[in-house]
């Protein structure tokens, strides 16, 4: 499960399966808790072409990168259940 | 009935710390302690003289022993043990440690089991109702700060650990005596001749330690507690002039779970715990050169 | 001889029985200092809690109990997330592997996951996986303990699992078995038959635990064969709520008889069910303890010996509770386990090397 705190334009994620804890900067926090909600891959390429003023082209580039950097991080990873996130 | 630990005497202190062993209470905790080093009887007289005596009925939260290690060594070079209830978290140390390993020993005690609180790596004052968490960082330079606070009218609840209620939010004090190492002993010798001290403990892997008593009104205020208004991040440099530079609170959120014993333990709470603290914290770093520059920054931080 | 107050405790563990405690004048203060000394204490606070007296002990006693199941709930999360990295790792390259002792009754649940704490995850490949989970394993991050040469050949040759893995970035420890009868020994053991009875996990392919008889037998195998008395109490702990729950239940003490016998685990069986019911009142049928004696072949004199050096040996050891001999029945009882896992050609030299690295105040 992941909980979010955000102050301003920070956001701290704490992942309580895995007990690690990360700083995002908001936007960043944003798209993690579409993809941990499961919103399809078109939702958040569309998210990110809005918030980031990008072609469709960039977007998808962002998201990928995003994905391996999240999984790195072990905020995504394959897990037997995927909770919903809360916020603090 | 005797109260604390002065009115006991010299030759009785000896005889309880030898003997059924010596019920006391320090901040939240009630410890039992056990000793036969006259390094120990020392240490205890001189450093925890205001501490509240408990009696058999009182419960203890843990009982300690001091003591050489028996045998061969003995003679040849004799160490001295750290004990809680026959569990030994530590390696034996040269028996002149004695002092330093009853202070850390304890310390390991509580950021070990007492998870009815978030335990920060910090030191922590009050005074006029701002209680300020200032975490120690190597080269922070937090406990030389910390001893020169509260001989600065600042009330000591910790150096070491803040202890944050997880049901409450509010720190609750443990004042102890002061860890001084190496070159703060003679700085902070220098900047007060209100303190009382310790034996010197030479050749721990921190260098020169020295204990110093905490100040009285610390102990007669130790039941206490105080929410937090500021964390600061000391940063002693040499030759630099005051700079205080707020923290965000992501950041300083980030270095306060940095700087906890425990949060791996609390787990979700300890996140719910430190987000609530840090909502209500001004949070700074802050860039000091000497003693006297760091008091006036930090009276500067409070009336902000 | 009274017994210690721990055990007095936990011969009575069941929520019927505790909740007739006088849990204002009972001596928690006590308890807590033996249990936290035989790593029981959040097991004794899981079986108040269990019980629903947790709330009515007085405040202080109770919040060293609450403090110790704070401890227990995070070491269950953390295995939770090591299993599942192991199993990322070991599932891409489809090796299959079964979990034991803690890490599987966390898994599963069961009633010795009640306030269970431990430091390391065990699991089980087979051997011929063995080479290639140590290298993937490696490969995500796990580094192999710094052992000597020795050491190294001592684990991989002549015990069932390679040298211990540390996880570089986590610090947590692996420990890689093949088997849980060292391949040295004579006993006749195979791991095949293990492999045959274990449990797959529903939803995660490739991960196991043992069927569970096979679990109180690997239990028993550990604590009466490995020579390890540390955590003794707890592990016979551990088989007193096994055994409640997976034979008494059902009276499946023939079942569990008889599979003993077929993995040459008779032995370790009877000094489960003899210790457990001598201890901690484990109601083991009369006949059942005389069946498994006659199965280990072991001769009146030879449990006569083996009751004095056991009973010491698994005794609570706090200042408040001691026991005259323990020390050296303990010793004793490594040497013993080394004998049996090791013949007489290599078990001198082996011991001689670990007493000389002792004496220099290396770690052995």
């Amino acid at each position: 499960m992941l909980l979010f705190k955000t102050w301003g334009e920070e956001c701290v994620v704490y992942n309580t399966l895995s007990g690690d804890t990360h700083l995002l900067p908001i936007l960043h926090a944003k798209t993690l808790q579409l993809i941990d909600k499961k919103r399809d891959s078109d939702d958040l390429i569309n998210h990110l072409m809005v918030e980031y003023g990008i072609n469709r082209e960039s977007a998808t580039e962002q998201l990928d990168s995003l994905h391996n950097t999240y999984s790195s991080l072990g905020l995504i990873a394959p897990l037997a259940t995927q909770p919903a996130a809360i916020t603090v | 009935m005797t109260n604390i630990i002065s009115e006991l005497g010299h030759s009785n202190l000896k005889k309880i710390l030898s003997g059924p062993g010596l019920r006391f209470q320090t901040g939240p905790f009630n410890i039992s302690l056990k000793s036969t080093l006259p390094a120990i009887t020392q240490h205890i007289e001189k450093l925890y003289l205001q501490s509240k005596l408990l009696d058999d009925t009182n419960f203890i939260d843990f009982y300690i022993t001091v003591d050489q290690i028996p045998g061969m060594r003995r003679w040849v070079r004799p160490q001295v043990v750290f004990s809680f209830d026959g569990y030994k978290p530590f390696k034996p140390l040269p028996i002149e440690q004695a002092p330093a390993s009853l202070e850390w020993g304890l310390n390991w005690c509580v950021a070990s089991s007492s998870h009815q609180y978030l335990i920060i790596h910090s030191a922590v004052v009050e005074k006029n109702n701002h209680c300020l968490i200032l975490p120690g960082s190597p080269g922070s330079g937090k406990s030389t700060l910390c001893a020169a606070l509260i001989h600065s009218g600042w009330r000591l609840l910790s150096d070491e650990m803040a202890l944050l209620c997880l049901s409450d939010g509010k720190i609750y004090p443990a004042p102890r005596p002061v860890s001084l190492k190496n070159r703060s002993i003679d700085i902070i010798k220098d900047f007060t001749q209100n303190a009382s001290w310790g034996q010197r403990v030479k050749g721990t892997t921190k260098g020169d330690i020295e204990h110093m008593r905490a100040p009285e009104n610390s102990i007669f205020k130790q039941t206490t507690t105080a929410y937090a208004t500021h964390l600061v991040f000391p940063h002693y440099k040499s030759g630099s002039k005051n700079k205080i530079t707020p923290l965000s609170k992501g950041r300083a959120a980030m270095k306060v779970i940095e700087n906890s014993f425990n949060f791996n333990i609390l787990g979700q709470q300890g996140f719910e715990v430190i987000s609530k603290l840090i909502d209500n914290l001004e949070c700074y770093d802050f860039t000091y050169p000497d003693l006297d520059h760091a008091l006036s920054g930090i009276d500067q931080i409070v009336s902000k | 001889m009274k017994s210690a107050l721990l055990i007095d405790f936990l011969r009575r563990r069941s929520a019927n029985e505790l909740k007739k405690l006088n849990t204002e004048s009972y001596p928690w203060e006590l308890l807590i200092r033996q249990s936290r000394r035989a790593n029981l204490i959040s097991r004794i606070a899981q079986l108040l809690l269990d019980a629903e007296i947790l709330d009515s002990i007085p405040s202080q006693p109770r919040q060293h109990f609450l403090n110790s199941l704070c401890i227990a709930k995070a070491n269950a999360r953390a295995t939770y997330w090591e299993v599942q990295d192991i199993h990322n790792v070991l599932k891409n390259q489809n090796i299959d592997f079964i979990l034991l002792k803690g890490s599987a009754y966390i898994w599963t649940k069961n009633s010795a996951s009640k306030g269970r704490l431990f430091n390391d995850v065990d699991i089980m490949v087979r051997e011929s996986s063995l080479a290639e989970a140590e290298k993937k394993l490696i490969h995500s991050g796990w580094m192999t303990s710094s052992l000597d040469a020795y050491d190294q050949r001592y684990y991989r040759q002549w015990m069932h699992e390679i040298p211990p893995l540390r996880h570089l970035k986590r610090q947590t420890t692996l420990d890689l078995h093949h088997s849980i009868i060292p391949p040295i020994s004579h006993s006749g053991f195979s791991p095949a038959k293990l492999w045959q009875q274990a449990t797959a996990i529903k939803g995660m392919p490739n991960l196991y635990t043992l069927s569970n008889i096979d679990m109180i037998l690997h239990s028993a195998t550990h604590l009466f064969h490995e020579g390890e008395f540390d955590q003794g109490l707890r592990d016979l702990s551990d088989m007193d709520l096994l055994i409640e729950e997976y034979i008494l239940k059902e009276a499946l003490w023939n079942d569990l008889l008889a599979r003993a016998v077929e993995l040459n685990l008779e032995i370790p069986l009877y000094y489960a069910l003899n210790y457990t019911r001598i201890i901690l009142h484990t109601p083991v049928p009369e006949d059942v303890i005389g069946k498994a004696a006659r199965q280990g072949e072991l001769g009146r004199l030879h449990n006569q010996i083996m009751d004095r050096l056991f009973l010491k040996a698994l005794a609570p050891s706090h200042e408040t509770c001691k026991t005259q001999g323990a020390a050296m029945a303990k010793f004793l009882l490594f040497i013993r386990s080394h004998w049996i896992r090791m013949p007489w050609h290599l078990l001198l030299p082996h011991l001689t090397r670990k007493a000389w690295i002792g004496l220099k105040g290396g770690k052995t």
